[in-house]
C-alpha cells in the first residue's frame, strides 16, 4: 500500500468553515430530536394495540422491505428510486467513512486504536465508486423530476387544496428536497473537480469524472481560492438537504422503516372481533383519536407515492373512494386536531377556524368531512392497496373500523344495505330468498344433507355451498359442476342444505359487526354438532371467513380447503384424471381472497397447467390481481377471442364496470 | 362470476368470451363415467372458440 496516495482531509478549509460545519451539525440533531417527539406526541394520541410481538421476524421484514425495495422497485418508475436510494446510500457511505478516518481517527488515535485506511487502493477505490454513485444518483433524481414535471403520472395527483394544510411538510413539497439533492452531489463533484485542480496529483485515473470536471474547472480559471468557497457552498446545501429531512418528504428515510417493522403479521384483510360487544357503547371509529397508535402512524408514514390507487377497483374508476388521498386527509386532520387533543380540551373555535380548510380543520368531522361517507362505502376490501404499499399502511380496517361506527353507533349507511343486513339476519342469505330453497341447486344430484348422514365421521369433507353457489342461477351451475366433480373422484361429502346460511362476510364487512358475531356463532355451533374434518367450497369469502376469522369466535378442528385446492388434490392423488385435451385460451382470475389475502394462487396453477392444450394466459396475477370488475373490462376492450376461468363469486361490492385508466393489457397474447 | 359475466354482455362481447369456473373447465377434461353421466346434463355443453 502506498500511503502517498490519499488526500488531506478538510485541505483548505479554514478553521471558521470546520467550526460552523459541527455547530451546524449540533443545531441539525436537535432538528431531529424534535421532530421525533413532535411526531411520537401525535402518533400517541391513538389508542393502544400491541405490535411488539415476533420482534426478530419483525426486525428481519423491516430490514428486507426498507433495505431491499422490493416493494418500491417492483412497480413501473420503481427503478428511479432505487437509483437515488442506492446512490445516496453509496454517498452518505463515503461520507462516513471520511468522517471516520478524519475525526473518528483522531478520537479513536487518543486510545492508541490505529484507525486509517484512507490511502493507497482503497483510496482509489473509493474514488471510483463514488464518480459512479453520483452517476447513478443524478440518473435516478433526473428521473424522479422527468417523472414529476412531464409524465405527471396519474398516481401522483393530490387531494383538493382545501384539505392540505398550510405546513412546512407542504411548502416544501417534492421539489426542494429534489434540487437539494441535485445540488449537494454536483457541487461535492466541483469540489473533488477543483480539489484535483488545485492540487495536480498523479493518480486521478479512478475519480474519473472529477478529474475531467477539474480540467474544466482548471480552464475557467478555477484556483485554491474557488475550492475554499465551493467547500463552504457545498457545505451549506449539505445542511439545507438534511434540516430538510424532519420536515419534508424525506422524512420516509426514518418514518418508513420504523412503520415496516410495527406492520400487521396477521393475514392480510382479516377483521378482528369487537371486545365486549354486549356492553360497548361506542363501536368503530368516528374520531381521529379512536383510532390505534399503528392506523395514525400508517399515516404518518404515506409519502404520497401513489401505489395503493394503481389497481384500486375505485380510484381507477373515478369513484369517490381514493386511498391514498383518504389517507393524507386523515394525516392533515390529525396534525390539524392534535393541538387540541393534546391541551385536553374540546375544541372551542379558537384554532384554526379557517374556511379555506373546513375539509380538515380540528372541529371537522372525521367521517363526514375528512374522508366522506361514500368514499367510506366505496372500498371493496380487495387488499390490492395494502399490497401495493411500500412503507405498511393498513388500509382496509382503516376503512372498516369506519364503517362499523357508522352502522353500529350512527346507523347511517345506504339504504342498499338494509335489505343485505335484514337478509342475513332473517333467511340466511344478503338476498332475503327463502332458507327453505337453499338446496334446490342440488336437486336430482343425490347429495347427501349433513343431518341425514349416519356417522358425519365416516364424511371425507363437507361441502359449504354459499349464497350464490346456493341461489345465484349461473353459480348454480358451479355448485352442480364442482359436486359432480366429486361425486366422479368417489369423494364422500355432505352438505348443510337448509342448515347452512351466510357466513356474515358481507355484513362484517359492511361494518356489521353485531350481526357478522351473531351469525358466526350460529354456523360454529352447527359445524360443531357435525364436527367435519374437511370444508370445501368453492366461495373465496366463505373460505377466508372459514378458515381466518370464525377461529376468532371459537370455530375449531377442521381445515378449509378451497375449489380450486380441493380439485388439484384430487387430481394429484390421481382420483380425477384430465383424460381430454382442451384446446381453448383461457386468462385466470385470482380472488382477492384467495390470492391477495391469503397467499393462495398455486392449486389453481397446477390444476390448469395438467389440462393439456389448454392455453393459459395470466398476466397480472397472483398478489397484483386486479378485482373482478376491473379486469373484465380491459379484458372485453381488448381482446375479442378469449374465456375466462374463475373462481365463482368474488368481491361483495357495488362498482360499475368502467375504469378511466388501466396500465396493463391483461391478455396482451 | 355474476359481474364478469355481466361486463361480458355490456360489450356483447357473448360471442367470444366465456366466463367459466374452475370446476366447469374441469368438468370438460374429464371423460364421463357411464353412472354419474346423468349428472353432467347440468354443466352447459363446450364449444370452444
Amino acid at each position: 500500500m502506498n500511503e502517498a496516495i490519499t488526500r488531506q482531509i478538510l485541505w483548505n478549509v479554514p478553521v471558521t468553515f470546520i467550526v460552523l460545519m459541527y455547530a451546524l451539525l449540533a443545531a441539525l440533531s436537535g432538528a431531529f430530536v424534535f421532530t421525533a417527539i413532535y411526531w411520537y406526541r401525535r402518533v400517541q394520541l391513538g389508542t393502544p394495540e400491541c405490535r411488539s410481538d415476533r420482534p426478530l421476524l419483525r426486525a428481519w421484514l423491516m430490514l428486507r422491505d426498507a433495505i431491499g425495495q422490493g416493494y418500491v422497485v417492483r412497480e413501473t418508475w420503481g427503478w428511479m428510486h432505487y437509483a437515488i436510494y442506492v446512490g445516496f446510500i453509496g454517498l452518505f457511505i463515503g461520507t462516513n467513512i471520511i468522517f471516520l478516518n478524519g475525526d473518528i481517527r483522531d478520537l479513536a488515535g487518543l486510545f492508541g486504536l490505529p484507525l486509517y485506511f484512507y490511502f493507497g487502493d482503497f483510496y482509489l477505490f473509493f474514488k471510483a465508486a463514488m464518480d459512479s454513485f453520483f452517476v447513478i444518483f443524478i440518473v435516478g433524481v433526473i428521473a424522479s423530476a422527468y417523472r414529476r414535471r412531464i409524465g405527471k403520472p396519474w398516481i401522483l395527483s393530490q387531494p383538493p387544496a382545501d384539505k392540505l394544510l398550510d405546513n412546512n411538510e407542504n411548502w416544501l413539497g417534492y421539489w426542494y428536497p429534489l434540487l437539494m439533492l441535485v445540488l449537494v452531489a454536483v457541487t461535492g463533484l466541483m469540489l473533488e473537480g477543483a480539489r484535483i485542480n488545485a492540487t495536480h496529483p498523479h493518480f486521478t485515473e479512478w475519480a474519473y469524472l472529477g478529474r475531467e470536471l477539474g480540467r474544466l474547472e482548471g480552464v475557467l480559471g478555477a484556483g485554491r481560492s474557488f475550492h475554499r468557497w465551493l467547500w463552504l457552498i457545498h457545505m451549506l446545501l449539505v445542511y439545507a438537504l438534511l434540516f430538510a429531512f424532519p420536515f419534508s418528504k424525506l422524512r420516509h428515510f426514518i418514518i418508513a422503516p420504523i412503520n415496516l417493522f410495527f406492520r400487521d403479521l396477521t393475514p392480510r384483510g382479516r377483521l378482528f372481533p369487537i371486545k365486549d360487544i354486549e356492553n360497548a357503547e361506542t363501536f368503530g371509529v368516528g374520531k381521529i383519536e379512536q383510532f390505534t397508535w399503528k392506523q395514525l402512524l400508517d399515516m404518518t408514514a404515506c409519502l404520497e407515492c401513489g401505489r395503493c390507487m394503481i389497481n384500486c377497483p375505485t380510484a381507477t374508476t373515478g369513484k369517490a373512494l381514493n386511498p391514498k388521498y383518504l389517507v393524507i386527509e386523515q394525516r392533515e386532520h390529525l396534525l390539524a386536531k392534535a393541538p387540541v387533543l393534546m391541551a385536553g380540551k374540546t375544541y372551542d373555535g379558537s384554532i384554526d377556524a379557517s374556511e379555506a380548510l373546513k375539509g380538515v380543520r380540528a372541529d371537522a368531522d372525521m367521517i363526514r368531512d375528512v374522508a366522506t361517507d361514500q368514499a367510506v362505502w366505496d372500498c371493496t376490501n380487495c387488499g390490492w392497496c395494502e399490497e401495493g404499499c411500500p412503507v405498511g399502511i393498513e388500509h382496509i380496517r382503516r376503512i372498516d373500523d369506519m364503517r362499523r361506527h357508522l352502522v353500529m353507533t350512527e346507523s347511517r349507511f345506504p339504504h342498499e344495505i338494509v335489505t343485505a343486513f335484514k337478509g342475513i339476519e332473517t333467511q340466511g342469505n344478503p338476498w332475503g330468498l327463502s332458507q327453505e330453497k337453499r338446496a334446490d341447486w342440488a336437486e336430482g344430484l343425490a347429495i347427501p344433507l349433513m343431518a341425514e348422514v349416519a356417522d358425519p365421521a365416516q364424511i371425507d369433507a363437507l361441502y359449504w355451498v354459499g349464497c350464490l353457489g346456493s341461489y345465484d342461477r349461473r353459480n348454480q351451475k358451479v355448485s352442480r359442476a364442482f359436486a359432480t366433480l366429486m361425486k366422479q373422484a368417489g369423494v364422500k361429502f355432505a352438505i348443510l342444505g337448509k342448515e347452512e346460511t351466510c357466513t356474515g362476510d358481507p355484513a362484517r364487512r359492511l361494518g356489521n359487526e353485531y350481526l357478522y358475531a351473531t351469525v358466526a356463532r350460529h354456523n360454529i355451533e352447527t359445524l360443531g354438532r357435525y364436527k367435519p374434518r374437511r370444508i370445501v367450497t368453492q366461495c373465496p369469502h366463505c373460505y377466508h371467513n372459514l378458515k381466518k376469522e370464525y377461529p376468532d369466535f371459537g370455530a375449531m378442528g377442521y381445515e378449509v380447503l378451497h375449489e380450486a385446492e380441493f380439485l388439484e388434490e384430487l387430481r394429484r392423488t390421481g382420483r380425477l384424471r384430465f383424460e381430454r385435451p382442451l384446446a381453448a385460451r383461457i386468462t385466470y382470475h385470482d380472488p382477492c381472497f384467495m390470492a391477495r389475502h391469503d397467499g393462495k394462487w398455486e392449486s389453481a396453477r397446477a390444476l390448469l397447467h395438467a389440462i393439456r392444450k389448454l392455453n393459459c394466459r395470466m398476466p397480472p396475477n397472483r398478489k397484483t390481481a386486479p378485482t373482478v370488475a376491473v379486469r373484465v373490462v380491459v379484458v372485453s376492450g381488448k381482446r375479442k377471442s378469449a374465456e375466462l376461468a374463475l373462481t365463482s363469486t368474488d368481491s361483495i361490492s357495488l362498482y360499475g364496470p368502467s375504469p378511466k385508466r388501466w396500465p396493463w393489457d391483461v391478455l396482451s397474447a | 362470476m355474476t359481474m364478469l359475466e355481466d361486463a361480458v354482455k355490456a360489450r356483447s362481447l357473448e360471442e367470444t368470451v366465456r366466463v367459466r369456473d374452475l370446476s366447469e373447465l374441469v368438468a370438460e377434461t374429464i371423460d364421463p363415467d357411464p353412472v354419474t353421466n346423468e349428472a353432467k346434463t347440468p354443466v352447459p355443453s363446450t364449444q370452444m372458440v
